[in-house]
């Protein structure tokens, strides 16, 4: 199985998400920043928490994912601490949808 | 030669359809268009129409006015010192033809403010084998914008 082999001692399947995670992470910010830019130019006090919120669940936890899968990839963790990784990142995308359903409910 | 927009309105009867008013050798100005722009042409009835406008003693200082920022209809009838039906009237004719947008202003108050923005950047006029040609260059609202108003429409 392709997946399963190795690239310069990576995983193929780990890089291929690896790529999909950044990517994530890269279109997340930048929607995120429209939506700033947004808040910025129609000052609707909403938008500035749904873009914290949108670049909280994709950004801020792809890029932790991200790393945390490199950590891995090159056994800088250990398995305890890639529990703790885990936790924090379902913990910022709870938070993140708490933002975004916040700016759902406090507009007028 | 009668130079007037009054004047050369009235004598636009020529029904151009979206195919045939312009060749592609006749359209230099395409490829100088920055992306956030975008053409149309009109028919003969909407340039006189818009014509009409223009010569309109209040249509044009609206249009200036909603160029620099979106303004409501009670704001565009203190700064044009025009009755509210003269300036609801000018922004209805003005949709119409798409040279305007509405947009909703969030208000500290509660109710939501309609405010009115030109799409109109550019009007080219040709006069060409016999009819007169016109096509007019909108600004297009960003991804910023689009965001904005799908997050109001929710």
């Amino acid at each position: 199985m392709v997946l399963e082999s190795t690239l310069y001692g990576y995983r193929i399947v780990a890089l291929i998400a690896g790529v999909f995670a950044a990517g994530s992470a890269a279109v997340g910010l930048y929607i995120g920043y429209l939506a700033l830019r947004s808040y910025y130019r129609h000052e609707d006090p909403s938008m500035r928490y749904l873009s914290i919120g949108l670049i909280l669940i994709t950004s801020v936890t792809y890029s932790l994912s991200f790393v945390g899968s490199v950590l891995i990839q090159l056994r800088l963790i250990s398995l305890p601490k890639q529990d703790v990784l885990w936790i924090l990142t379902h913990f910022i995308q709870f938070t993140g949808l708490i933002c975004i359903m916040y700016a759902l409910y406090r507009r007028d | 030669m009668q130079t007037t927009a009054v004047n050369w309105s009235n004598q636009l009867t020529t029904q151009l359809s979206q195919q045939d008013a312009y060749t592609d050798d006749e359209t230099p100005y395409a490829t100088f268009y920055s992306d956030t722009m975008s053409d149309s042409s009109l028919s003969g009835d909407q340039l006189t129409t818009i014509a009409d406008l223009l010569a309109d003693e209040y249509t044009k200082p609206l249009l200036e006015e909603i160029s620099r920022e979106p303004m409501t209809i009670p704001e565009l009838t203190t700064q044009l010192d025009a009755s509210r039906t003269t300036v609801y009237r000018r922004i209805q004719t003005l949709s119409e033809l798409d040279l305007v947008e509405s947009q909703i202003r969030p208000e500290p108050g509660g109710t939501d403010a309609k405010a009115y923005a030109a799409t109109l950047s550019e009007i080219t006029i040709t006069l060409e084998s016999g009819s007169f040609e016109a096509e007019v260059t909108h600004t297009d609202t960003d991804a910023v914008d689009r965001l904005n108003q799908l997050w109001s429409d929710l």
